[in-house]
């Protein structure tokens, strides 16, 4: 981190205050509001915005066993982290109110925190540019990304954040998912910054709060090993390897501390099979958003430990063949493992998408070639205004049934995955653009259609 | 993903899609309304059929010989009733009949808070602000000698109807009739209630929420000290005399819910077999079945039940049942002169027949068809059927915003605004007017371009016009209470301020074009290419999910505002457009439906002014009844229209007012030379 791209970002803070006022105070008070309003109690039983995982209810419900001595692990309604439950705990011990003063804050930080990754990654980007730019081709120089460019980037990040109408519903419905994006945004956050300790620590929580982050220490290993490597960094490299194998090494002991640290108040290890085995497992069949429950309450019982590791390996598979197409572009591979993991986790939530999208505006340059945007912009609106109706048809008045809210959440995840790909396709085909010019002569661009799904 | 991912067939698509856009459109509303329509014709739907089994409504042996008590006891209430007018109903009398049959009775007390200020009572005290109503319902338990009362089905009836103030003591005597029947069987594995309700639909709402322990703010009612088990099935009885001549079968329910099919074949099929004519809609089932005639007849009936079911209100008292999920129907008595009728004996015996066959049930009703529209009684059409022209003409809607979605950013082959593609010289001094920062450069040195320009549309535009629509949405659908409470402190009657509120926004709204004029939101041909096409798939995305809960209220709506939110475009023949916008806007969509079903049901025709005067007091009564069933019931219908089709309908009428502007394009390298 030179001093000259810093000069360089300087400027952009200048007109900011005043958007950014407007969006934290439009975000806050719009979750206040509808905090207050009648419809919490009702956002708080959605599905779509509270999984078994993150549901208040259910965080009452272990707060109040906490409160009669009852440790909520030993039964089967409390899956969040314990660390998450004691610190909810201190908090409505000392006054009820600092509840949804906390969950507020959650969101704003959070959207801080994505303010920041946004800076820091178009600040990355205009230096990787620096670097690669002697490799490009001269008739690219329409495609180069300036800073000017990038300049509004984090506000956009930051308003797609807190203004998205998902993340204030999920904020409203004291949904723990907020608390997720935080830890999530916080690892982006300290992997973009590429120091060791902080990186592997921001992993580990986010890891040890939801999982599923595990699979973001490839990424954040190879980003760090190329920043200490340079262009030397392969993966048969030596050097390169002890870089890997010190990130990773120092991932799991941040995540062993952290565990350690949270056998401390109920002195078993019993809360690690209700959290994590929770979300590997997926016992609960409830509908949500996923793609688990229809699926294994369909299936005959002999056949759901296969099935269950294929639809986890699923989840995280992505990884490996992304780390080989993406080998340069750590910090895109670890975005993309972000919307993937939102996609096909075992308890999905509005909440986990909205992050994602939230993270799209940093790569708005690669938007000119996407070319599913508008069906993806469709089904996705579809989807949000369809679920809750055909949950109520279902649930309520009896006359739906599960399939049409299962095709209602088949279509969200088609829609997720759709723009995945197609975000995909979008980087890579501007990456061969910049090497091969905007209008090569033969092929006019589809050789590196990818075959991810 | 073959059109997702190969770029030929995909720009192929794009390319027919774009070029036949008109003709495609066309087409696929034309086919969707006429096999629509066709589906009412008998080869393109399907006969009824029983789905359940275990209902056996064959082996059903009629035994009832009680009609005398029937007879006895109406006239006996009937008495009752010319004592004392309009008095309270006779709970202590009602209460005694159902104790002399050895029935567990009991009587639940009621208080319903309406949300408009009563005139009356305003004058004395603000603290009884609000129209109260208060009644008493008395219900009969038969407990099943089998069964440890884990199932029930009820019977019930309003003890007068209180539209037409007409008695339903003909139901009352039936109903103990039935008892007095049911008591000698022991076959009955599900207990029977009785249920006599007050005030209809509130005090049914009343015992229904009590019932199941659901609450609601407006409605206090003593708690229920009998029970029985979960309530498989509901029949809810109506008699205007105590000869018939058929039967109406009543389905629509709340927020059109309609009941399983099974239940509904049920009853048609007990009444055909005791040899009583069923209607829906007071509609006979055509005959010869076949041929223009009875296309005709089972269109018709089909267009009721569909504009019945749009409205959302219950069109008697077994619609609330169905929000519990419990399968319901109404049986309406009604004595048509100079038809051949039946007295209870016959009725009788076919509820005798639909309880035996509803206490055979292993499960509660999921078999047969939620979702269908019944164009005769015995045939109908499945949700299966009438979906796919419903999305053929959705598919207009989709086409079009796919068209445009193409279309932004070319050039425009066929300028949507001729006449206003004339630059408006005064259009820099006005935008320097409203403090943008980036403005400086357009005081000198602009380059004002005339021709097409080629840039994207402005996705921020969107943003000032849709939240704006939306409040004016939010406004229109909290306004009636507010207005009914304003109009309190001015003394205005409450209906005219609940009206006002409700109409309203609705005109206010009608000028806001005027708000988003040229200097406040530029817009180039793109982005009001991009806003039109942003209100078409918002358009879809209402209409299907509106579709989906209540598919007649989603079916009406598209039929009508496709094709003409589909053709509008700012600028050429203004006011056309602006009348055909008017016509489908939700009031006049609301006048033309209420015409529609005056049409369709009044026989009488007293010249063009009296029809129009009753057309205006029915849509007047119809707006008040949605707004008012809104608070008391929790129907939806308002709120849907308030705060989603409304909004929408005025981001089209925005965009038919929206001028186009010529776009101006800072060339800053004018400004160097210059």
């Amino acid at each position: 981190m030179s001093a000259e791209p810093r000069a360089e970002q300087r400027p952009q803070f200048r007109p900011v205050p005043k958007a950014l006022k407007y969006i934290f105070g439009l975000g806050l008070g719009a979750r206040a509001v509808l905090m207050s309003s009648h419809l919490a109690g009702w956002l708080q039983d959605r599905l779509e915005l509270a999984s078994p995982v993150t549901s208040w209810t259910r965080m009452t419900e272990g707060l109040s066993l906490l409160d009669h001595g009852i440790s909520p692990y030993e039964g089967d309604m409390f899956h969040e982290t314990p660390l998450v439950l004691m610190l909810l705990y201190c908090l409505s011990k000392i006054w009820g109110g600092l509840i949804p003063i906390f969950f507020l804050l959650v969101d704003l930080v959070t959207g801080c925190l994505v303010h920041e990754v946004g800076t820091n990654v178009c600040r990355h980007l205009l230096e990787k540019q620096g670097r690669h730019v002697k490799f490009y081709s001269t008739d690219s120089l329409s495609l180069l990304l300036t800073g000017k460019q990038l300049n509004s980037v984090p506000r956009l990040m930051l308003g797609a954040y807190l203004l998205n109408p998902l993340t204030i519903a999920s904020c409203a419905a004291y949904s723990t998912t907020g608390l997720h994006s935080l830890v999530i945004a916080g690892a982006l956050l300290a992997a973009v910054q590429g120091n060791r300790l902080l990186a592997t620590l921001a992993t580990a929580v986010a890891s040890y709060q939801c999982v599923y982050p595990e699979i973001f220490i490839i990424p954040v290993a190879m980003y760090i090993a190329q920043l200490e490597q340079g262009g030397r960094f392969s993966f048969r490299d030596p050097d390169s390897r002890l870089s890997l194998l010190q990130t990773a090494g120092g991932h799991f002991a941040w995540l062993g501390f952290l565990w350690a640290l949270s056998f401390l108040p109920f002195g078993s290890m019993d809360w690690l099979y209700s959290t994590r085995g929770f979300v590997m497992l997926a016992p609960d069949l409830t509908p949500n958003m996923g793609l688990f429950w229809y699926f294994f309450t369909e299936m005959f019982e002999h056949f759901r430990i296969f099935f269950l590791c294929v639809f986890q390996l699923n989840a995280v598979f992505y990884v490996i063949p992304l780390a080989v197409k993406l080998r340069d572009h750590p910090m895109f591979h670890l975005h993309l493992l972000v919307g993937l993991t939102a996609v096909f986790k075992s308890y999905p939530t509005f909440g986990d998408a909205a992050l994602f999208l939230s993270l799209l505006p940093v790569w708005g340059h690669c938007f000119k070639y996407m070319r599913n945007l508008f069906l993806v912009v469709c089904m996705w609106l579809y989807s949000i205004v369809l679920a809750p109706v055909l949950w109520h048809l279902w649930i309520y008045y009896g006359s739906a049934n599960a399939n049409f809210f299962y095709a209602v959440t088949l279509a969200y995840a088609t829609a997720q995955i759709f723009l995945l790909t197609d975000l995909l396709y979008a980087f890579l085909r501007r990456e061969f653009h910049l090497r091969h010019g905007p209008a090569p002569k033969e092929g006019q661009g589809m050789p590196i259609l990818m075959n991810l799904k | 993903m073959g059109l997702l991912s190969d770029p030929k067939s995909r720009e192929r698509f794009s390319r027919i899609a774009a070029k036949y856009n008109s003709p495609l459109c066309v087409l696929a509303y034309v086919v969707g309304v006429v096999w629509f329509l066709a589906l009412a014709y008998k080869p393109f739907n399907h006969r009824t059929y029983f789905s359940e089994n275990a209902l056996l409504p064959g082996l059903v042996e009629g035994k009832f010989r009680t009609e005398n008590v029937a007879t006895r006891i109406s006239q006996a209430m009937k008495d009752i009733k010319d004592v004392n007018k309009d008095g309270p109903m006779p709970v202590a009398w009602i209460v005694n009949q159902f104790r002399g049959l050895g029935l567990d009775t009991y009587t639940q007390e009621y208080i319903q808070t309406i949300p408009v200020p009563s005139a009356r009572q305003s004058e004395e005290q603000g603290k009884e602000m609000f129209v109260q109503l208060n009644g008493t319902n008395v219900y009969a338990i038969l407990r099943a000698p089998r069964t440890a009362s884990t199932e029930a089905i009820v019977l019930s009836a309003p003890y007068k109807h209180y539209l037409n103030m007409d008695h339903n003591n003909h139901a009352f005597g039936l109903m103990i009739a039935l008892a007095s029947h049911f008591r000698k069987s022991s076959y009955w594995s599900k207990d029977i209630i009785f249920l006599l309700v007050d005030y209809d639909e509130i005090g049914m709402e009343a015992w229904l929420q009590e019932y199941h322990y659901t609450k609601s703010p407006l409605l206090k009612s003593s708690p229920l000290h009998g029970r029985s088990g979960s309530i498989q099935a509901a029949i809810n009885l109506e008699l205007h005399s105590d000869q018939v001549s058929h039967f109406n079968v009543k389905l629509e329910g709340l927020n059109g819910l309609l009941p399983n099919l099974d239940l509904v074949n049920l009853v048609v099929q007990l009444c055909g077999r005791e040899r009583i004519t069923v209607k829906l809609h007071q509609q006979r089932d055509p005959f010869p079945s076949e041929g223009w005639p009875a296309f005709q007849q089972n269109l018709k009936t089909m267009s009721l039940m569909m504009l019945h079911q749009a409205t959302g209100m219950p069109n008697g008292l077994h619609g609330l049942f169905l929000r519990y999920h419990i399968e319901a129907v109404t049986l309406e008595g009604v004595l048509e002169p100079g038809r051949s009728s039946t007295g209870f004996y016959r009725m009788g015996r076919v509820l005798e027949g639909v309880f035996r066959s509803l206490n055979n049930l292993l499960e509660r009703f999921h078999q047969s068809f939620f979702f269908y529209l019944l164009p005769a009684s015995d045939r109908y059409v499945s949700i299966g059927m009438y979906m796919p022209p419903f999305g053929l003409i959705l598919l207009v809607t989709a086409l079009k915003a796919i068209a445009l979605y193409i279309s932004i950013g070319t050039p425009d082959p066929d300028p949507w605004d001729g006449a206003e593609n004339v630059v408006i010289e005064h259009i820099q001094s006005r935008k320097t007017g409203d403090g943008q920062g980036d403005n400086t450069d357009s005081k000198r040195g602009v380059t004002k371009i005339r021709t097409q320009n080629y840039s994207d549309g402005d996705v921020w535009s969107l943003v000032p016009v849709v939240s704006c629509c939306q409040v004016a949405g939010f406004i229109a659908s909290i306004s009636p209470m507010v207005m009914t409470g304003l109009g309190h402190l001015f003394g205005t009657r409450p209906y005219q301020a609940l009206i006002t509120g409700a109409t309203g926004m609705f005109f206010a709204s009608l000028f806001m074009p005027k708000c988003i004029t040229r200097n406040r939101l530029a817009c180039t041909v793109n982005t009001l290419r991009l806003w039109k096409c942003a209100a078409l798939v918002l358009q879809a995305i209402i209409l299907a999910a509106t579709a989906a809960a209540n598919f007649s209220l989603g079916m009406l709506l598209a039929v009508t505002m496709v094709p003409v939110c589909a053709m509008v475009r700012p600028g050429k023949l203004r006011f056309l457009q602006a009348v055909l916008m008017l016509l489908v806007s939700p009031l006049g969509l609301l006048i033309i439906y209420t015409g529609l079903y005056l049409l369709l049901t009044e026989t009488e025709y007293h010249g063009v002014v009296p029809s129009a005067m009753h057309l205006c007091t029915i849509v007047y009564y119809n707006i008040l009844s949605g707004v008012i069933h809104g608070y008391v019931l929790g129907t939806w219908q308002y709120t849907l229209l308030a705060l989603a089709v409304f909004p929408n309908w005025l981001f089209f009428w925005c965009i038919v007012f929206k001028k186009r502007d010529v776009p101006v394009v800072e060339n800053k390298e004018e400004k160097k030379t210059s």
